[in-house]
């Protein structure tokens, strides 16, 4: 009895000794597989010359919001310096409260920021270029009031026909919405971003010293080339709300 | 004799615990909303080469290092206006709130320098970012609250600010080489005015009382859980306040490429009326 009550502590003893010895410090990186609940998402790639570092977050982001007297790059552009801004726009609004549940959110998927550098490999010659802050996808519909804008954005009007900054003798720097024999930016009063296949895929805002190539997504067509300053780029899937140029109302006592 | 006598003592401390009664929830409730604390910083800083690395479940990572921040003090009116923490009343009907207050910093004196470097891992590439530079950073008001939902499981919060920043640099060959960067300078984030004014108030971006911001974790019908932050809509007869994002001059300077100056950039109204981020699984 003595015998069997010491092997049982001796045992006992021993058992965390031998649970040590099988169990092993983690690694950050292991640790941090263990949740399977990422945060962000990071990518480095290099594209025509340039670097580009991205940080996303990992997330399906729905939103409401109001944004108003956005004026981007207030700069002297002598070719054409139009309203005295890059980007002037009056309204942008995310989501509207006059049309029903469907319609007072935007969807937006995988919101980033984006890096763009020159020689990132080389030591005390990197250069940086400028920076995006930009979309994997945006759905919903978007109030908006344009008076000038700097970029590429395509809308289609339905039987007004396509509203492309592209037709813009101007390449779309400064553009003022008109042109000849088509219908004016100014008379859209929002779009509706994505259809029953997906989301609008390219929306993103970029700030550059110098004209960059970004690489289109998977699937998309490619990039109009991102001219200097502050520049919008936003083609895909955008129908007009109206040709009014009424911004739809979007406050919280609609909601 | 002695030992025993203590073990005597020992063995009755658990007697006179029982002195002690539970407390109602009412009369819980009346204890809260009396005490704070606060405390303050005098010639504060800190630096050091310590990094903290994030790992995204694909084994890709963002790292920020050597961190430098030091902040500057009124001299004047030395530990006058402090971080304040409290627990105050969340109105009727709903629980307290944890209330962290930051220093109203009227005079605009307590200014923080900052600067770290970061780094993006992933794909195999390991690119050195650069260092991000922020100077003369001040807070003016602003602050957090921590409660319980009005409706479901979680933490609801509140967050107001208003800053001034007199520069954000980043620098990709680092913050000894600020020749090559990129410079946003007087930045402002505060409570929209006027239009093109500067903010005189801080920017309520969630308030716990008005329009609750939310942080759970939400399991979905197939069993899924996803961490939440969220900003409710507004209460019934409020508005979203609104805020505004002004940069007084956006430019890049550099030795190897071109140089470029930007101009001033603003958002004058910026009003977040409902947010929901779901991040994945």
């Amino acid at each position: 009895m003595r015998t069997t009550l010491a092997a049982s502590l001796l045992a006992l003893s021993l058992l965390p000794c031998a649970a040590s010895a099988q169990m092993r410090p983690m690694s950050d990186n292991e640790l941090s597989r263990v949740s399977g609940q990422g945060l962000f998402t990071v990518s480095n790639s290099s594209y025509n010359g340039f670097d580009f570092t991205r940080i996303a977050l990992d997330a399906d982001v729905t939103l409401n919001a109001n944004l108003a007297n956005m004026r981007l790059g207030e700069y002297t552009y002598a070719p054409r310096n139009g309203t005295g801004a890059d980007l002037d726009i009056g309204a942008l609004q995310f989501g509207r409260t006059d049309a029903g549940a469907a319609q007072r959110l935007v969807q937006i998927t995988n919101p980033y920021f984006e890096f763009v550098y020159k020689n990132t490999g080389i030591a005390n010659q990197r250069e940086i270029v400028g920076m995006r802050l930009g979309f994997d996808g945006i759905a919903g519909d978007i109030g908006t009031k344009i008076a000038t804008l700097s970029g590429s954005m395509r809308i289609d009007a339905g039987a007004a026909g396509i509203i492309d900054s592209m037709n813009d003798a101007g390449g779309g720097k400064r553009w003022d919405g008109t042109c000849a024999g088509c219908t004016p930016l100014s008379s859209v009063g929002g779009v509706t971003a994505g259809d029953a296949n997906g989301p609008s895929r390219d929306f993103w805002i970029a700030i550059l010293k110098t004209p960059v190539q970004f690489q289109a997504a998977a699937g998309m067509p490619a990039l109009t080339e991102a001219q200097a300053g502050i520049w919008l780029n936003w083609r895909d899937k955008l129908v007009a709300l109206n040709l009014t140029g009424a911004v739809p109302v979007n406050n919280a006592a609609g909601h | 004799m002695l030992t025993r006598a203590a073990a005597i003592v020992l063995f009755c401390a658990p007697a006179c615990a029982w002195a002690l009664e539970r407390l109602p929830d009412s009369a819980l409730a009346k204890v809260a909303g009396r005490d704070g604390m606060s405390f303050n910083l005098s010639n504060f800083a800190m630096a050091g080469n310590a990094e903290l690395r994030y790992f995204t479940p694909g084994g890709d990572s963002l790292g920020i290092g050597n961190l430098a921040a030091s902040r500057s003090d009124n001299t004047d009116a030395p530990f006058a206006d402090p971080y304040r923490l409290d627990v105050v009343s969340g109105g009727p009907g709903r629980a307290d709130m944890i209330n962290v207050a930051f220093p109203q910093n009227t005079a605009g004196r307590e200014v923080w320098q900052i600067a770290y470097d970061f780094g993006v891992n992933a794909g195999g590439v390991d690119v050195r970012n650069g260092s991000v530079i922020l100077k003369d950073l001040v807070y003016y008001g602003g602050g957090l609250q921590w409660t319980t939902p009005v409706v479901g499981d979680g933490l609801a919060f509140g967050l107001a600010t208003r800053l001034e920043l007199g520069s954000l640099t980043l620098a990709p060959n680092g913050r000894d080489a600020t020749n090559e960067a990129m410079v946003l300078a007087n930045v402002k984030i505060g409570a929209a005015t006027a239009e093109g004014a500067a903010p005189t108030a801080p920017w309520q971006i969630a308030d716990a009382t008005n329009q609750a911001g939310i942080f759970n974790a939400r399991t979905d019908a197939a069993g899924n859980a996803s961490l939440h932050i969220g900003i409710g809509w507004p209460d019934a007869g409020q508005a979203a306040p609104s805020g505004t994002l002004q940069i007084g001059n956006i430019s890049f300077r550099s030795d190897a490429g071109a140089n470029m100056d930007l101009g001033s950039s603003r958002i004058g109204s910026i009003q977040l009326q409902y947010l929901d981020v779901k991040f994945r699984q």
